[in-house]
C-alpha cells in the first residue's frame, strides 16, 4: 500500500516552513523500498525557493529505494513547480517561465562551479529589478551564493548541492529568496568532532558564525572563518536575511536581529535560505573605510 | 638575462572572471610559493576578475603566511588590479592569515571559551 505524506496548507522560508521539512526528511528516514506519495491536496502556498530543500529530502529518500511521487498539486503550484524545472526532475513537465520570476531548481555538482556562475548569471541578469542594482549590490549577492556554495563543499563533504530561488515582486521591498542545500555533515557535527564538545545545535551554530572560527583542519594551513561573517555584513547593509537549518539548530538573521532556536528534528545536513533585498541601491564599498592600500 | 619577475593572471589561471575555486586558488598559491621560493617577484594581476570568494583567498593568499613572512611578502608579492569593491576582502584574509599563523592555539582556546568548555 502507498504511504501518503500530506503538505501543510502553507510552507513559508520560516522556522515553522523548515520545522515541517526536517521533520518529513526524518519521518521519510525510517521507509525504505515503499511507493510515497506527497500530497498537496491541502497547500495553498509552498515558497518555490524551497523546492531545493525538497529535491534534496526527496532525493535522500529515494536512495532507501523509495519511489517518491508528487500528487494533487494545485495549478497554480503545478505552474510555478514547472517554470523553475522542479517538477522536470522528478517525471514533471517544465514550461517557459514568462515571468522571469523562478531560478531554476538544481542539483549541482560541486566540480561544475564555473557552469553554475554561468547558470546564476545567465538566471539573475534576466530579473526584474536586478539589473537595477547597482554593481557593488550584485557583486555582493554572487559573492554570497558562492561563498554558502563554498562552504557545502569544504564543511559538508558533498558532491553536490540543490539549489532553488525566486523572486517575489510584489512584496515590498522586492526581493529573490535564494536557498542552498546540501546533504552532507552538519554544523552541528563539524564544529562538535573540530572542539571535541557534544554542544547543542543552537550553541555550535552560533560558534560557527562568529569571525575567524573555522573547522578546516589546521595541517591544512588554510585560514578560514570569513564567509559566513562576510555574508551576514552584508545582509544588514543591505537589509535583507539569512536563515540557517543544520541539525537541530536554526539560525535567522532578518531585520538586524539574530534569532537562535532548536530544531526538533534535526535538519539532514545544511540548508541556508538568503534573501536580498532588490530595492537597494547603496554602494557598499563607499560605506565602508576608503580602500585602503594592501600592505601584507 | 634571467628573469626577475613573473605574472600570474587570475583570468587566465581560473578560466574566467570569477575566483571561487579552492583548488584554484591552491594551484595558484602553489604557482607563487615555486616562485617567491626561487628568488622571483610576483604579480598577481586580478584584471577582469569580477567575482572572488574569502575561500579562494584564504587558498590562494592566506595559506602564504604558514610560509612566509609580512615582510617577505611585500618584498615579493605585489597585486595588481583589484577592484575597489573588493579591498576589504583582501584586507581582511590578510588579517586573518597572520593572526590564524601567528598565534594558532589562542584560537583553539578562544573556541573552546565560546563553548563554555574551557
Amino acid at each position: 500500500m502507498r504511504k501518503v505524506f500530506k503538505i501543510p496548507g502553507n510552507v513559508n522560508s520560516d522556522f515553522k516552513g523548515y520545522s515541517f521539512l526536517s521533520k518529513l526528511h526524518y519521518e521519510l528516514e525510517q521507509i525504505a523500498f515503499e511507493e510515497i506519495d506527497l500530497d498537496f491536496s491541502k497547500n495553498t502556498w509552498f515558497e518555490a525557493n524551497l523546492c531545493a530543500a525538497l529535491g534534496a529530502i526527496i532525493n535522500k529518500a529515494n536512495s532507501n529505494f523509495n519511489n517518491i511521487s508528487i500528487i494533487n498539486l494545485k495549478q497554480k503550484q503545478k505552474n510555478i513547480f514547472s517554470r523553475n524545472h522542479f517538477l522536470a526532475a522528478f517525471g514533471g513537465e517544465k514550461i517557459i517561465d514568462r515571468n522571469e520570476t523562478t531560478i531554476k531548481y538544481r542539483r549541482n555538482k560541486l566540480s561544475d562551479d564555473k557552469l553554475i556562475k554561468e547558470f546564476l548569471d545567465k538566471e539573475l541578469i534576466t530579473k526584474p529589478d536586478f539589473p537595477k542594482l547597482s554593481v557593488a549590490a550584485k557583486g555582493e549577492i554572487i559573492r554570497s551564493i558562492f561563498e554558502i556554495y563554498s562552504n557545502a563543499v569544504i564543511h559538508g563533504d558533498c558532491t553536490e548541492v540543490f539549489s532553488c530561488g525566486q523572486f517575489f515582486p510584489q512584496r515590498v521591498p522586492s526581493c529573490i529568496d535564494f536557498t542552498i542545500v546540501d546533504i552532507g555533515r552538519t554544523i552541528p557535527k563539524n564544529v562538535n568532532d573540530f572542539l571535541k564538545t557534544d554542544a547543542s545545535g543552537i550553541d555550535t551554530i552560533h560558534w560557527a558564525l562568529l569571525e575567524n572560527n573555522t573547522t578546516k583542519p589546521k595541517e591544512k594551513n588554510i585560514p578560514g572563518g570569513l564567509g559566513l561573517k562576510i555574508i551576514k555584513d552584508f545582509a544588514r547593509l543591505n537589509r535583507g536575511k539569512i536563515q540557517i537549518a543544520s541539525g537541530n539548530g536554526y539560525y535567522q538573521l532578518e531585520k538586524g536581529r539574530e534569532k537562535f532556536i532548536s530544531l526538533t528534528h534535526p535538519f539532514p545536513g545544511t540548508l541556508v535560505n538568503l534573501e536580498f533585498n532588490l530595492n537597494d541601491q547603496s554602494f557598499y564599498y563607499l560605506l565602508r573605510e576608503k580602500p585602503e592600500d594592501i600592505i601584507f | 638575462m634571467k628573469t626577475e619577475k613573473i605574472i600570474i593572471r587570475l583570468y587566465e589561471e581560473v578560466g574566467g572572471d570569477a575566483a571561487i575555486s579552492v583548488n584554484d586558488g591552491d594551484a595558484i598559491f602553489k604557482k607563487i610559493d615555486n616562485a617567491i621560493s626561487n628568488g622571483l617577484l610576483v604579480v598577481l594581476d586580478f584584471q577582469n576578475i569580477n567575482l572572488i570568494i574569502t575561500a579562494f583567498l584564504n587558498a590562494c593568499i592566506g595559506q602564504l603566511y604558514s610560509k612566509y613572512t609580512s615582510a617577505q611578502l611585500n618584498q615579493y608579492l605585489e597585486l595588481k588590479n583589484i577592484s575597489p569593491e573588493n579591498n576589504h576582502l583582501f584586507l581582511k584574509v590578510i588579517k586573518r592569515a597572520k593572526e590564524y599563523f601567528e598565534n594558532p592555539e589562542s584560537f583553539d582556546k578562544s573556541a573552546k571559551e565560546v563553548m563554555g568548555d574551557d
